[in-house]
């Protein structure tokens, strides 16, 4: 804050105290006001003090109509910020603490310990100031005026500018003095305050001068201020203040026993550390910078608006610089700068990054400490487990088109509403016992069981990738059972929960399955056995995002399957080398575009057994062909590589895709 | 749709000083939810509530001349006499993790019900029940004491179930004040009852314990078992506001050796 700034609202209280137009009660509540960090920090329109809350008992549950006061832990005088505490009730089996919703001074307290009181009854009084939200009905009635009318406009803005000041004398003081310098007489604090300004203002001698001036007569009319709170000592003379302060006065190379306590029993909080930081900031600034002017930038008549901003130094300014003008003086000899210069200007920049971070209030800076619980600590276990083992990787896209419109097709046969009532006999019954499974419809039957199925039907065609290595290591046990386990991401963390005997299961049955344990998952109640057993694992990642990943397995599993995003993607279709083939695809509807021909064999450009044609031939057709779009989903494995070669991983992935790309195939495998 | 986490922490006869301690640090210090079972106190103690005033609520001169420990606890609610045949069962918790029960005296007893009910079933017995902020059972007789402190949105409900008890400990305390309506001038023991007659089977006790825990689980909480070591760095967190004070009731007793008037209890 600029002193210097309120050097004409300082020469008004002189005037005003010589006058005396404020009474003295309202002096002291203004200077006692100034006193908590919280409304320093914001930023003021000065209106002074005028609103004395009574603050109520409030409700503390139904059909409790009063409690006993067990405890005060406020008493008058003592300044309370928002969810501070005030006291202990208790009502039959209950100790409630009782929290302040307002900031401000305690002035008075209703109630003496062990006293019955009753809801909605008054509790104590506190000051709060003027531009505070108070609910109407915690106004009290007959409000003690805090400024008469005629002094309005000048006399709070001069006051508090005042307050603000005398207020940052005892912290400076505090500072420089010692913890005892205010040892409860306001003349001493008042003394030390000249001194302390006329040590500080450097540069503005005459300034410095109509300060003392100033601020010399105020002493005779507080007769009745209550002393500032001694910076506190408990029995072993250290200043009481919670673990996080001390942390953070440690942190920034504060002493404790030289801050002022604002807290409740004179604690130190950590606005208070805040202040003095800013303080030694501004000192150590205004020692370092050069002169500037000192432009008295008065905003209006008669009225000193404080900001934020004028008590947070600006990073290359002055110490309490006030305002724009201030700042760019400083910066005029700015260019070309020593080294030195520019270091105590980083410097100065650190420090009024940390006092910021203070001032807002809001966090530490420090890391946050969130507890792995559940699943998450669950995780870090396994796949540190999972990281022991050899992994490679390989990567692979599916066309889905085909798929997506045989799963349109089952839709259209179990979900209500679209079943055809034509339908009957057994078909119907199936079809409705499997919608049924579904959760009574309603329930949209999406890929992944399709997907699922066909990995069954794919593993049962090659059996060592649902298999674990034997703990001898000289042992493949094959599982007779696709236990497929799904990823599922829950708030608490990444879970697997399997699908038992998916071999045995139908893919309505398999999509209820999945549905239920999607539903126990987000519910965090998946039974242990649902997590346990599994052969291997899918992990459909592309519903939240990515095309290709690196999934670990999860011992003992040695296979595991990551799904990315599908994506419409432009692909040349396959070309057949005979001509009729060829024209045939072409020929072929949008969905069976780009995508292998019954006769081709595995990937590329495998052949077609004629013999007809060559390579030339081919990609000439090729060249002439345009690309289609296909829905394109990319596929990553991962696989332990003591158990799984390279070779048998791509069979497998060739045979799973082709179900996936021709799913015509899996009714070759219906049980 | 997250679970919240409730820690478990089984004990047995720990002294209720220390648990009342512990308690207080875990409520204070921390923001971790607790469901703390002690299955029996390790020495007897009177226990009064926050504010409760022992000339009025125990007959000091002979409690002092039985030698029994007396504690006053952080919470509120009346005064007990516990020990090893008292099953004391606590709940810490963070008001967010319960989102539909408001932090207020009446709402969280309610849920409490939901707790145990389940837990006397499934030891055996099935109509317990809430009553005007007491646990009863069949015949409308008190089985527990309750009590709870709440300090913004995060609170403490303990109880003490009286598996047994001796009934000259017992008769050290004072008829209450206010007494519940349901009590309907009964002599106290006809108002409480022995746990162990309630649940008369053998292995019924430690049914009770586990009920508890299956009813936490049950009511959608993830559990995780804890010790002693992981819930006693809350006590090392220093400036917790104590209201657990050991009493010295002597300082209750008058100079001549004799007590305030007595009432039968």
């Amino acid at each position: 804050m600029n002193l210097l700034k309120c050097r004409s609202g300082l020469r008004a209280l002189s005037q005003l105290c010589h006058s005396s137009a404020l009474s003295a009660s309202a002096k002291s509540k203004l200077l006692l006001a100034g006193v908590p960090e919280v409304q320093l920090q914001e930023s003021f329109a000065l209106r002074g003090f005028a609103q004395l809350v009574s603050f109520p008992l409030a409700q503390t549950g139904e059909g409790i109509s009063e409690c006993e006061l067990v405890a005060w832990a406020v008493k008058p005088g003592d300044v309370v910020g928002p969810f501070d505490k005030l006291c202990d009730v208790q009502s039959d089996k209950a100790a409630i603490e009782i929290t302040s919703r307002y900031g401000g001074v305690v002035t008075a307290l209703h109630h003496h310990v062990g006293a019955m009181v009753k809801v909605g009854a008054p509790l104590v009084d506190i000051e709060v100031a003027d531009d505070v939200q108070v609910a109407p009905e915690h106004l009290k009635a007959a409000a003690e005026a805090v400024a008469t009318p005629p002094v309005a406009a000048v006399a709070p803005a001069a006051a508090l500018a005042a307050a603000a000041a005398l207020d940052l004398s005892p912290k400076a003081c505090g500072g420089a003095f010692g913890a005892n310098s205010s040892s409860g007489t306001p003349p001493s604090t008042a003394t030390v305050t000249a001194t302390k300004i006329a040590v500080q203002v450097t540069s503005a001698p005459a300034a410095a001068a109509a300060m003392a001036a100033a601020l010399a007569p105020t002493p005779p009319v507080r007769p009745d201020t209550p002393p500032p709170p001694p910076p506190p000592t408990e029995e072993g003379g250290r200043p009481q203040a919670s673990p996080a302060v001390r942390a953070f006065a440690k942190q920034n190379g504060v002493v404790l026993a030289a801050v002022l306590g604002t807290g409740p029993g004179g604690r130190i909080t950590r606005g208070d550390v805040v202040q003095y930081l800013e303080q030694r900031q501004r000192r150590e600034a205004a020692e370092a910078a050069a002169e500037g002017e000192e432009d008295e930038d008065e905003e209006g008549e008669g009225q000193v608006v404080l900001q934020a901003r004028h008590f947070l130094g600006p990073a290359g300014g002055g110490g309490g610089g006030g305002g724009a003008l201030q700042q760019q003086q400083q910066q005029r000899p700015g260019r070309g700068r020593s080294a030195e210069d520019v270091l105590s200007a980083y410097k100065r920049l650190s420090a009024a990054e940390a006092v910021r971070g203070g001032g807002g209030g809001g966090g530490e800076g420090e890391s946050r400490v969130v507890p792995l619980r559940g699943y998450r600590r669950a995780m870090v276990g396994a796949m540190t487990a999972a990281a022991a083992l050899p992994t490679f990787h390989l990567h692979d896209e599916v066309a889905m088109d085909r798929l997506l419109a045989a799963r349109e097709v089952m839709r259209g046969a179990l979900e209500p509403g679209r079943q055809r009532t034509a339908m009957g006999g057994p078909a119907a019954a199936g079809a409705a016992a499997a919608s049924a499974a579904l959760g009574g419809g309603g329930l949209r039957l999406t890929v992944l069981p399709l997907i699922i199925k066909a990995l069954s039907a794919a593993l049962s065609l090659h059996p060592h990738l649902n298999a674990s290595l034997a703990a001898s290591g000289t042992d493949l046990l094959l599982h007779p059972h696709h236990n497929i386990g799904v990823a599922m991401a829950t708030p608490t963390g990444l879970v697997v929960p399997n699908i038992k005997q998916v071999e045995r299961k139908s893919v309505a049955a398999v999509a209820a399955e999945l549905a239920l344990l999607q539903q126990l998952a987000a519910a965090g109640r998946l039974p242990a056995e649902a997590l346990r057993g599994g052969s291997i694992t899918i992990s459909n990642i592309g519903t939240i995002g990515g095309t290709y990943a690196t999934p670990l397995v999860s011992p003992p599993e040695v296979a595991i399957v990551a799904l990315g995003r599908m994506q419409l993607m432009p692909r040349y279709p396959h070309m057949n080398h005979s001509p009729t083939a060829a024209a045939a695809a072409a020929a072929a509807g949008p969905a069976h575009r780009g995508l292998p021909s019954a006769n081709s064999s595995f990937g590329g450009f495998g052949g077609t057994g004629s013999g007809r044609g060559g390579w030339n031939e081919s990609s000439a057709a090729a060249a002439s062909a345009a690309p289609v779009p296909v829905s394109v989903m990319p596929v990553s494995w991962g696989a332990d590589h003591r158990v799984v070669d390279g070779a048998a991983l791509a069979a497998f992935n060739n045979c799973w895709r082709e179900f996936l790309e021709q799913p015509e195939r899996l009714l070759l495998h219906l049980a | 749709m997250s679970r919240p986490v409730l820690n478990i922490l089984r004990l047995c006869r720990l002294p209720i000083y220390t648990q009342l301690h512990l308690e207080e640090a875990l409520l204070r210090a921390t923001k971790d939810n607790w469901l703390i079972i002690n299955d029996g106190a390790f020495n007897p103690a009177i226990v009064v509530g926050i504010s409760g005033r022992p000339p009025e609520l125990v007959q000091c001169d002979e409690a002092v001349r039985y030698g029994i420990q007396a504690i006053r606890r952080f919470t509120g609610g009346g005064t007990v006499v516990i020990d090893h045949d008292t099953l004391f069962s606590t709940l810490i918790m963070q008001g967010s993790s319960l989102p539909q029960v408001d932090c207020f005296p009446q709402p969280i007893m309610a849920w409490t019900e939901q707790l145990y009910r389940p837990a006397f079933a499934a030891a055996g017995c099935p109509d317990f029940a809430l009553r005007e902020n007491d646990y009863i059972v069949a015949g409308g007789r008190k089985v527990g004491g309750n009590a709870q402190a709440i300090t913004g949105r995060r609170w403490v409900h303990h109880t003490s179930f009286l598996w047994d008890f001796d009934p000259e400990r017992m008769g050290l305390l004072r008829q209450p004040a206010k007494a519940p309506q349901y009590r309907q001038g009964r002599d106290h023991l006809d108002f409480v009852t022995r746990l162990r007659d309630v649940l008369p089977t053998r292995g019924a006790r430690q049914r009770l314990v586990e009920g508890i825990v299956s009813s936490a689980a049950a009511l959608g909480f993830d559990l995780q078992e804890r010790t002693l070591a992981d819930a006693a760095p809350a006590l090392r967190h220093p400036q917790l506001l104590l209201g657990t004070k050991l009493l010295d009731l002597r300082t209750f007793v008058a100079p001549d050796g004799d007590g305030p008037q007595r009432r039968t209890t």
